[in-house]
């Protein structure tokens, strides 16, 4: 089975996704106590992910992707 | 009282009836329980009270199968308080067809019920600092707006720090790593510690929980078992296997013709999951569909797609777009994976500053993750274009025809399963009581534990089962008949 490094390629930014997410959420007090731990919250880190800029950068059009009524084309 | 190694407990005369390993959510929620209800309880926290980076490289571990979760020293954390020190505070509890088969050939059942947890629910609502929680409300006749709570989030170390230090009841030792037990009569007599200065101890209780974390629970015990030639876990046939995570990605994104029906959560979310009765009909296990605005940008790109392949319709979002009205969504989603035994925890090769071996996990996802999102989507994309509120783009991964995106979420940090419990010991580690089978005295807390995993995110399944366990504990201790009082101390904890 393929075996993946320890630290993906990406994982630095979806790390900082986390980070960026995270705080502002945290108690102040805990925010300062563990300022330099790592950041994994989730959810909130995907509302600007990559797919959506992706999706900006894609060319190509396909009606299949698009879920669409009988009526609408 | 909290001290910042076990060494410095070894002087005081102390009886403890229940040894807890870890103190994250469900060991803290367990030692609190536990110690408030006036039973001598002994905290062991392998970090310190603060997060460092020499103990937090005991988490580094190596994965193996695609897609890359992020890496397990970025996933949890090695600390007071544990994972709650970074978690995202996203709560709800698992549905009643989470605990139920809802599939042939996929082993999705609990061998309890929703039922035997809900008497737990208002208490770990209350820990965890959340709202009530709404009805669901129906979306057509397969779908439902599922609503989500918010934890600010608790940091246990932190909400809870001072009750350690002032408690008489719980002992907290920091720098605390459990390395194995001491096994005599079919029972567990005492759990190994090491700290970071290589000094031994042995820390006897007449009960041990080992509330490690979701990979942890696993690697202690299977390193506890090699050295111990299987005593620790005289029956483990499911031990590491069956992890899991919830898959998280990006299904596509929405275009509305029409004013979206939901009001968008704390969050900026809606979400929408299939009914018990839609997944058994339509072979899929459980999702949690998460819709939220879309940039302008992707609204824009939308509309300018959608030109090309339904040009009216186009032209009304586009007049919409310029009262400046909300056009554009995403789509991403959370859901239940199938629980598999080749997904497991296992010890690796290299091993950590104390000389245990590290985490080998490998996970991967199969065909069926794809199945589960592309059915609820195509049910929640029908539901949208029927009512005439819009129309849903897939992404094109959906269609099998790619890879899952390697850049995407991937998944939640939700390490759930590897002690998964069960009747059988066969297919479980532990029993519904969480106590290990074949073992005496040794029970398990935590996501570990989790048969299947929902879609919803674990911390407050794991507080509400903390909870019922520290019951469970309550009265077993209470059966003994034993009494609290003295111990003999010989350079170690004793009770």
């Amino acid at each position: 089975m393929k075996k993946i490094s320890s630290t993906p390629p990406h994982a630095g930014r979806r790390r900082l996704l986390g980070a960026l997410a995270v705080v502002g959420s945290v108690p102040a007090a805990a925010r300062t106590r563990s300022s330099a731990m790592p950041q994994a919250s989730t959810g909130v880190s995907s509302r600007q992910g990559p797919a959506d800029a992706a999706f900006m950068a894609d060319g190509v059009v396909s009606r299949e992707r698009w879920l669409l009524r009988r009526d609408d084309a | 009282m909290l001290v910042e190694s076990l060494g410095a407990l070894d002087s005081r005369s102390r009886r403890h009836d229940v040894c807890v390993i870890g103190s994250g959510p469900a060991g803290a929620t367990i030692a609190l329980a536990l110690g408030r209800a006036g039973f001598s309880v002994i905290l062991l926290e392998a970090g310190r009270e603060s997060w460092d980076e020499k103990s937090q490289a005991v988490y580094e571990g190596d994965l193996y199968g695609a897609p890359p979760l992020l890496p397990l020293s970025v996933s949890r954390l090695r600390q007071l308080g544990g994972a709650s020190n970074h978690w995202g505070g996203w709560c709800r509890p698992l549905d009643a067809a989470d605990f139920e088969n809802k599939i042939d050939g996929i082993d999705t059942a609990w061998p309890i019920g929703v039922a035997d947890l809900e008497p737990w629910l208002p208490e770990a609502m209350n820990i965890l600092e959340l709202s009530e929680f709404g009805p669901d409300v129906a979306f057509g006749e397969a779908l439902r707006e599922v609503p989500f709570r918010y934890s600010p989030p608790v940091n246990f170390g932190y909400k809870y720090g001072e009750e350690f230090r002032r408690s008489d009841r719980i002992d907290v030792a920091l720098d605390s790593y459990v390395t194995g037990f001491d096994v005599d009569g079919g029972r567990i007599v005492h759990a190994k510690v090491r700290d970071s200065g290589g000094a031994d101890r042995r820390v006897a209780a007449r009960r041990f929980v080992l509330c490690a974390g979701g990979i942890e629970n696993s690697r202690l015990l299977l390193w506890a078992n090699a050295q111990s030639g299987g005593r620790v876990v005289p029956e483990p046939a499911a031990l590491g296997r069956y992890w899991m995570e919830h898959p998280h990605f990006t299904l596509g994104q929405i275009l509305l013709e029409d004013d979206f029906p939901f009001e968008f959560d704390q969050q900026g979310t809606v979400f929408i999951s299939p009914t018990g009765a839609a997944m058994r009909e339509q072979g899929i296990l459980d999702i949690g569909l998460r819709i939220h605005p879309a940039k302008e940008g992707v609204a824009r790109k939308l509309i300018t797609e959608l030109a090309c392949v339904a040009p009216d319709l186009s032209d009304k979002v586009f007049r919409r777009f310029g009262k400046r009205l909300l056009c554009g969504l995403s789509l991403r989603a959370s859901w239940e994976q199938p629980p598999r035994p080749y997904n497991r925890v296992v010890l690796g090769d290299r091993v950590d500053a104390f000389g245990i071996p590290r985490t080998d996990l490998h996970w991967q996802l199969e065909d069926f993750d794809r199945r589960t999102p592309r059915i609820a989507a195509g049910m929640l994309g029908a539901e949208l274009a029927a009512r005439g509120i819009g129309r849903l783009r897939l992404e094109r991964w959906l269609d099998g025809l790619e890879d899952f995106p390697e850049d995407d979420e991937t998944g939640g940090n939700h390490h759930m399963g590897g002690t998964r419990m069960s009747r059988d010991s066969r297919l479980g580690v532990v029993d519904p009581d969480c106590r290990v089978h074949g073992m005496g005295h040794l029970y398990i807390g935590g996501s570990s534990v989790f048969p299947s995993a929902g879609f919803a995110n674990p911390t407050l399944t794991i507080v509400q089962l903390a909870l019922r366990l520290a019951d469970h504990l309550a009265g077993s201790l209470a059966h003994d008949g034993e009494q609290h009082g003295t111990v003999r101390v010989r350079g170690e904890v004793r009770t």
